[in-house]
This record gives structure tokens, sequence and C-alpha cells, in this order.
């Protein structure tokens, strides 16, 4: 996941702006290695340039996939800030965050985040709840 | 990133010895939560609790799974500050009601290789139906169902183990001091 530039594959309309201007409505953009599989897709309701490679986000979610290809994580969030970095991405936001994982495993939600992709670092800071699906093996003699 | 499909390996190995159960939701509840996914670590902070009904429980301020350096799985566990894990095992034959056993530490570390808690810190104790036991060290093996205690250590067994034992109830060559016969 770390090494090498990652194409931040963005939408047209997004990649036009410059910052200062109006929200974009349906602003998406994909993360992706030149070359690669796609990393993650982003989708935001509305987006606010607010500084080179920075916007602020209203109803975003993001959808990242293994290095299979398959789809890995679902996360969304109310709000957040996301800035764009040559390599990666950095989300920040006072609000919730929900993630869950798409083969349902996992279930993650809390307020207050910071989610800097490039450093593969992750950080709630609060309420946060976690919920793990173990699947254990059936007794003997069950089917 | 993974994380579920890890976390849920290794608590499946220890819900899988507690107890045969089936699927279960386990919910972790803190204050703060951190993942640095690039090494394998997840870190929950302030006031972490584990819940499986009728299974496990969890308490304590600081939990931190991680995984061995160029591994796949989550393999350790460390609980720490006011730990405390109650654990609910089958009775030992069938129709006997579960068995409730709590553990007690300042530091509580699960090696999911040799599925054992070893406890230290705070008096780490093992309270079960049969008795207590504390130590310097205590180590509880949850796979064999068995407690071990290192340095200082002292055991308390229920008197109740012994009511059908008659163990205590063998006639002495002390005098007699009443006239209660012991048969």
């Amino acid at each position: 996941m770390t090494g090498g530039l990652i194409g931040l594959c963005l939408g047209a309309v997004v990649w036009a702006q410059a910052p200062g201007l109006k929200p974009i409505r349906d602003w998406t953009f994909t993360l992706r290695k030149p070359g690669g599989p796609t990393q993650g897709t982003f989708r935001g309701e509305t987006a606010l340039p607010v500084a080179d490679r920075v916007f602020e986000v209203q109803g975003i979610e993001v959808n990242t996939f293994r290095k299979d290809g398959e789809p890995d994580l679902r996360a969304k969030a109310p709000e957040c800030r996301v800035q764009l970095t040559n390599d990666a991405f950095l989300a920040t936001s006072a609000g919730r965050l929900q993630v869950e994982q798409v083969d349902g495993r996992f279930e993650l939600s809390g307020e207050g985040f910071r989610w800097d992709h490039g450093a593969q670092h992750l950080v709630i800071s609060n309420r946060v709840r976690t919920t793990v699906l173990v699947r254990l093996p059936r007794p003997r003699g069950e089917k | 990133m993974k994380y579920g499909t890890k976390m849920a390996g290794l608590l499946g190995g220890i819900l899988a010895t507690v107890m045969m159960a089936q699927d279960a939701r386990v919910p972790i509840e803190s204050k703060s939560f951190e993942i640095d996914y690039g090494v394998g670590a997840y870190h929950y902070m302030g006031d972490v609790r584990l819940d499986v009904p009728g299974l496990l429980k969890l308490s304590c301020e600081d939990l931190l799974a991680t995984q061995a350096a160029g591994g796949e799985r989550i393999d350790t566990l460390v609980a720490t500050t006011n730990v405390v894990i109650e654990v609910v095992r089958p009775g030992r034959k069938p129709g006997d009601a579960p068995m409730v056993i709590r553990a007690f530490g300042d530091r509580a570390v699960y090696t999911a290789t040799n599925e054992t808690v070893t406890l230290t810190g705070g008096s780490p104790r093992v309270e079960a139906p049969q008795g207590i036991t504390w130590g310097d060290t205590v180590i509880y093996e949850l796979g064999r169902d068995r407690v071990r205690a290192l340095g200082n250590h002292r055991t308390e067994l229920n008197p109740d183990l012994f009511k059908s034992s008659g163990l205590f109830r063998r006639g002495t060559n002390a005098p007699s001091t009443n006239a209660v016969p012991v048969k």
C-alpha cells in the first residue's frame, strides 16, 4: 500500500475547480497506483474547495479495495475535510464516522477521526464501538 | 485493512476454547481507538469493554491487539489497568450449571499460539467455583482450563469441594470431646 505514486483520478468537474469556489455537487475521485488496481473510491454529496487539493466534503462515502481488487471497507461520514496528497489522502472530522467491512465481519463507529491513508493510520477519538462477527466451528453432530 | 477478519480470527480462537458456541457478534466499546494498519496494531483506549453475553466479558483501560511481524493474524492481546476477565464455561457434566471464572490483574496478556492468559500486577488472581489462586504471575490456560501461579503462590479452595469427599470426616485418635460419633 505504501511507496510509489498513487494516481488520484478526480472527476473532471472537480479537477477544474479552483479553491474558494462554490460547493461541487456529486464530488467523486478514485485512488489508484499507476497501472495498479483501484485502492479506493470517494463520493461526496457536496465538496467545497478550501485550499489547493483540500475539500470540505458533506455526505462522504469511501469504498476501499483489497490488492486483489475485491471490495474491503465502506466508510461513511456526514462531513469531513479531505486533503489529497501525492500518494494518498488525509481525512479529518470532529463528526461521526461509520466503517464496515463489506463481508459483514466488522463494524466500527465513533466521533472525531483522523484517517491518514498514507501513514496507514486511523484514529477515532470518542465513543468508539466496534463489532466483530466471529464464526465458530459448529458443535459435533450439528450441521 | 482486513481488520475484522484478523480480529475475528483471534476472538474466535478465544471463544472456541471457552465454549463450542456458534457465530457471535463481539462488541468492543472504548473512548478512543487507533489502527496502525501498516504494522498491524489495533489500540482501544479508555474504559474498554468487550461483552459476549453468556460467554466472555473483558473490561480494562487499555487494550492492544497486535500481529507478529510479517504475520497475517492478530496473535496477541494486551489488556492493562484494572483488568477483569469473566469467562463462562460449560459445567463439567451434562446438565451442570455453567461455571463462571473471573481473572483479575493490572496486566493481562493473551497469546493465541498457546491459548493462555498471563496476569501480573494488582494482586493477580483467578477466581473459580473451586477456589481462588493468587501469585506474582498467574497463568490461565484457556485451552486446558488450568490455572498456574508463579511466585508467592496461594490457593484457597472452596470448602464445598469436600462436602462429599469424607476427607475431613475421618475419625482420629484424639479423645472425643462430645458425644457425636463420626461415621
